[in-house]
């Protein structure tokens, strides 16, 4: 037996030496799993926390017919393709910076591409480069198709690829297509790919519409399998309000109709039309000419998507004369059945500015027959006696060169010159429509004033906001209004005195209605510079006269004047018929006139 | 010199020490199942349950259990006194040794870039096996047969210091291909079994030239693992790929706190940190049962230090100081190393847990070792006084030297 064996010095070092390492090794655990449990466990959850998002139903749009809703604009679940670059193409087990890793990345993910983009449909260059672009930046998510139809989630389905799915999200859909386009508007998703609303009523009425997603937050493994619920954390989506419009969706369709058949036969740059509801200023159609399909605004252009009635002001023309021919017969400087003198047609007003009558020379004219029959002269003569201050008042008045307060983005206050820059051209200028730029809906709501017994009303297009749940949240019913302009007695004799012989013996006999009593003017302005033979056509009326209930606008811009096919009365006036009698006859507002006897027939006596 | 068959077995009953390291062993098996099984419980993909990886684990534990307390009766004493039992150790280290190279070959596995095994059989029903194993425990036992000659000075240069090591080089350089842990592991347990046979220390020194050029030629010249020290001292650096295991080995350790998520309730094993079942089977006991989990499977491995400790310090020959010291160095070495890598201690190396991680052949060749510790403890000369004379009649009786030779 050797010394060694008998005294064991090397064998106690050695294991006193063990033993040291795992002391050492037991108080490196201890000081580490009682100092550090806070942060690891916070870096447990980041990485184990998957957040779903439930997608948020936008809320609806909705138009009427009487007093039901019909649906403009809604939501509904659509399918979706998505894919996870990582899970794809996962790390290789060797440096995955090296040429030969990337290379294995690339072929993975190309590998799926190429079926995928064959089910969409799509270039598998597309696809690829979606695919190469998150797993770059290392996203877990990435759409490769919004909102599907079912054929390619079959398709895709059909292809069993893992890391390749389908997710439900809701689709903004328009079910009648360009009825209201521009009222109505298009929502589209934004770079955080929140549904926003770019226009129309999308737009305007976001905060109310748009809805927020809710989430639930569940652990998951390293492959993004959800495995347990987070307690507490299910947020229910916030679904947006719904919106119920003032639009009627029989008179906008008929609106639509006509506005389209009008610019057809006349060869028209574009036309507007807008229709109110006198007792409280509700937009029942507001129409442009040319429109868009919103199913499909991706391939509109701008100009099909410009809402003119309410964006482009434009000269009036005569059509804006009954406002300065209000206030004049208001203020008591011209009196009905006065008598003025029309200088034959050419009044050289000043050196160097000749004005001209459209319809003919006429020598004295009555105060009445200078508004049917439109007469620039006489109207000149009514703004030599108002002169500029007073002109100013009057059209500001009837709310020109200011907003409507439209429940539209982007409405244009036309164009009233600051009275400084007012020449003296202008007092006789201005009651003719010329140097002045008015939108659509100005007009329109000017004449619903003229109707409404002289009193001013906001336009209104928003009827009522709905919650999600369907309960009413903001009701407006009723008018909303501006001011009393003319005084009413002035205002309501004026409309039967003057405007309501426009139908029957001026310049609208076209657009005089069958069966019901109305009042207008029409208006042929010429589109500056003036001379090159283009006009905008418009004829404005309001029915029934005695208590208006409807007022009806409609111009039409750049007539193709070769054929002479382009006056108000000729080009806008039928729409006008053709759109209020629909629409009269619709709303059950009682006939009190005698039918108009057909044409090529003898009205027969009895 | 006795007759081998005479030679009296100290009963389990008897031998405390002997004993203790089974049970140790045992409970240590035991521990692995039940934290296999809940490292794999994500991953329930196979087709067939014997293909799963925890019902193969529980398979290998009983046999490994059965092998415990079966070979510990062997006398170990056998293995270098008589011829036979002397070429079977030699011809299981040279066959070891051979293996290891078969690995290389085509008829290698290569499993997450390292090739480790040899396949058995085809297809799904493959048994895969590890080489390597048998070389780190036939290396012990080669030793200590070899230097307990009772011809052989231990102490000398010429004759025991010199062979020794080119012997420990073979063993290294037959698994140094397979993976640097394995080799460093075989290299500090056989180092430590020549300490223990006596070498002098000065010698000791003459190797850390060499060690110091095998460092440099395996670690700093590979990419791949001079990335991994790299990692080992930026733990928390994301853009380093290879830092990813050690952070999610800290992060299961930490959030495990001193009492643990409970048993099952770990995170970390949902497919964050790889190897979960194996390299990393530490981090899964610590985040699940907290630092007293872990202090527990580490107690086990301090007795089964402290046990072969005893019996080398008492064992009344070389060979079964250098068989028991030399499996209680290899045991221990390897929990060492595995705990190190897995709190981010030492660089990230695929170390597993001695009787606990997953891995049928070091499961059956670590009870192999357990059971040559108690082997040792209960074959020796010189037997404690109660076992030679039953003074005691409640005691039982056992096979003593008086009884033996009637």
């Amino acid at each position: 037996m050797s010394a060694a064996t008998k005294r064991p010095y090397a064998c106690h070092i050695l294991f006193a030496l063990l033993f040291a390492g795992l002391a050492a090794l037991l108080g490196r655990l201890l000081t580490f799993q009682s100092r550090c449990q806070g942060d690891m466990i916070k870096k447990a959850e980041q990485q184990q926390r998957i957040t779903l998002d439930i997608p948020g139903r936008r809320g609806d749009i909705y138009g009427r017919s009487y007093s039901m809703s019909v649906l403009l604009a809604g939501s509904r679940r659509a399918p979706s393709i998505f894919a996870d670059p990582t899970f794809i193409a996962p790390d290789p087990p060797e440096n995955p910076d090296s040429p030969a890793a990337k290379r294995a990345i690339h072929d993975a993910l190309l590998e799926a591409a190429k079926p995928v983009a064959e089910a969409l449909r799509v270039p598998t260059d597309q696809v690829l480069g979606d695919l190469e672009e998150g797993r770059r930046i290392d996203r877990r998510f990435v759409w490769l198709a919004r909102e599907v139809d079912d054929a390619t989630v079959e398709r895709i389905k059909a292809l069993h690829l893992r890391g390749v799915d389908v997710k439900s999200e809701w689709r903004r859909e328009y079910p009648n297509g360009s009825l209201a386009a521009h009222i109505i508007g298009f929502a589209s998703r934004d770079e955080k790919d929140v549904e926003r609303g770019d226009e129309g009523m999308e737009l305007y009425a976001d905060s109310y519409l748009h809805a927020e997603d809710g989430h639930n937050i569940v652990w998951g493994d390293a492959a993004r399998r959800a495995i347990w619920d987070a307690p507490d954390s299910y947020q229910p989506p916030k679904d947006g309000h719904h919106v119920q419009l003032t639009l009627d969706v029989i008179i906008q369709r008929k609106l639509q109709e006509e506005l389209a058949k009008v610019v057809a036969k006349s060869k028209a740059e574009s036309a507007l039309g807008i229709v109110v509801d006198v007792r409280n200023g509700e937009i029942l159609a507001l129409a442009n000419e040319p429109t868009y399909d919103l199913n499909d605004y991706g391939k509109s252009t701008a100009d099909q998507r410009r809402n003119r009635a309410i964006v482009d002001p434009y000269e009036p023309g005569s059509i804006f004369k009954p406002f300065v021919a209000v206030s004049a017969f208001a203020m008591g400087k011209v009196r009905l059945g006065e008598e003025i003198f029309c200088n034959n047609g050419a009044y050289e007003c000043r050196a160097g500015r000749t004005l001209h009558d459209v319809h003919g020379g006429y020598g004295t004219l009555t105060f009445e027959a200078i508004v049917f029959k439109s007469s620039n002269i006489g109207m000149s003569h009514i703004g030599e006696r108002l002169g500029n201050d007073t002109l100013y008042g009057i059209i500001t008045a009837f709310g020109f060169g200011s907003s409507t307060g439209i429940e539209l983005r982007g409405e244009d206050v036309g164009l009233v010159n600051p009275l400084r820059k007012w020449t003296p051209d202008s007092k006789w200028s201005i009651p003719m429509g010329q140097e002045v730029g008015v939108t659509g809906l100005q007009m329109a709501m000017g004449l619903t004033c003229i109707a409404n017994d002289g009193f001013m009303l906001r336009p209104k297009l928003i009827r009522a906001i709905y919650g999600s749940d369907g309960q009413v949240q903001i009701d407006r019913a009723g008018p909303i209004p501006v001011r009393q302009v003319v005084d009413a007695a002035i205002c309501r004799k004026f409309r039967l005195e003057v405007l309501a012989r426009v139908p029957t013996e001026g310049t609208g006999k076209s657009g005089r209605l069958n069966g019901w009593s109305s009042f207008g003017k029409t208006g042929t302005a010429q589109i500056a510079p003036y001379g090159t033979g283009l006009y905008t056509a418009s004829y404005m009326a309001g029915s029934p006269v005695d208590k208006p209930r409807l007022v009806c606008l409609i111009s039409v811009r750049k007539p193709d004047p070769h054929g002479g096919f382009y006056y108000g009365g000729q080009v806008a006036a039928p729409v006008v018929k053709a759109v209020m009698e629909q629409a009269l006859a619709y709303l059950d507002v009682p006939q009190d006139e005698d039918p108009l006897p057909a044409k090529g027939t003898v009205a027969s006596k009895h | 010199m006795t007759n081998i068959q005479d030679r009296p077995t100290l009963p389990l009953s008897q031998n405390w020490p002997g004993l203790g390291v089974l049970l140790a062993g045992l409970a240590l098996l035991g521990f692995g199942t039940v934290m296999v099984y809940s490292a794999s419980s994500n991953l329930a993909n196979q087709a067939q349950w014997y293909e799963r990886q925890e019902v193969r684990h529980i398979g290998y534990a009983i046999v490994a259990a059965l092998l415990m307390f079966t070979l510990w009766r062997i006398d170990y004493r056998w293995l270098y006194r008589s011829r036979v039992g002397y070429g079977l150790v030699i011809v299981a280290t040279v066959v070891s040794i051979i293996l290891c190279g078969l690995v290389l070959t085509r008829l290698g596995v290569k499993i997450n870039g390292a090739s480790r095994w040899l396949k058995i059989g085809g297809g799904r029903h493959a048994l895969t096996f590890q080489p390597s194993e048998l070389v780190k425990v036939f290396s012990v036992v080669f030793l200590a047969c070899w230097l307990g000659q009772s011809t052989r000075d231990p102490r000398g240069f010429l004759r025991a210091f010199l062979p020794g090591m080119a012997m420990t080089l073979l063993f290294v350089g037959a698994v140094a291909k397979e993976g640097f842990s394995l080799a460093a592991i075989i290299g500090i347990t056989c180092v430590a079994v020549m300490f223990l046979a006596g070498v002098r220390w000065y010698y000791l020194l003459l190797l850390l030239p060499p060690a110091a050029g095998a460092f440099w030629v395996l670690v700093v010249h590979s990419p791949m693992r001079w990335m991994r020290i790299t990692a080992f001292l930026h733990p928390w650096d994301a853009s380093i790929a290879t830092t990813y295991q050690g952070r999610q080995a800290l992060i299961a350790i930490g959030s495990g706190g001193l009492w643990g998520r409970g048993l099952g309730n770990g995170a970390l094993k949902l497919g964050f940190l790889p190897e979960d079942s194996t390299d990393y089977i530490f981090s899964v006991i610590c985040e699940e049962l907290g630092f007293f989990g872990a202090a527990l499977a580490l107690a086990l491995v301090a007795i089964i230090l402290f046990l072969s400790w005893r019996t080398a310090a008492r064992s009344s020959d070389r060979t079964g100081r250098l068989l028991a010291g030399g499996m209680g160095v290899l045991t221990v070495v390897q929990a060492l190393l595995h705990v190190a890598v897995n709190i981010g201690a030492a660089p990230p190396t695929g170390t597993s847990m001695p009787m606990i991680s997953a891995g049928g052949t070091a499961l059956l060749l670590g009870a192999f070792s357990l059971a040559m510790i108690t082997s040792v403890s209960a074959h020796q000369d010189e037997l404690p006084y109660s076992a030679i004379t039953p003074a005691d009649p409640r005691r039982p009786r056992v096979r003593s030297l008086q009884e033996a030779p009637a």
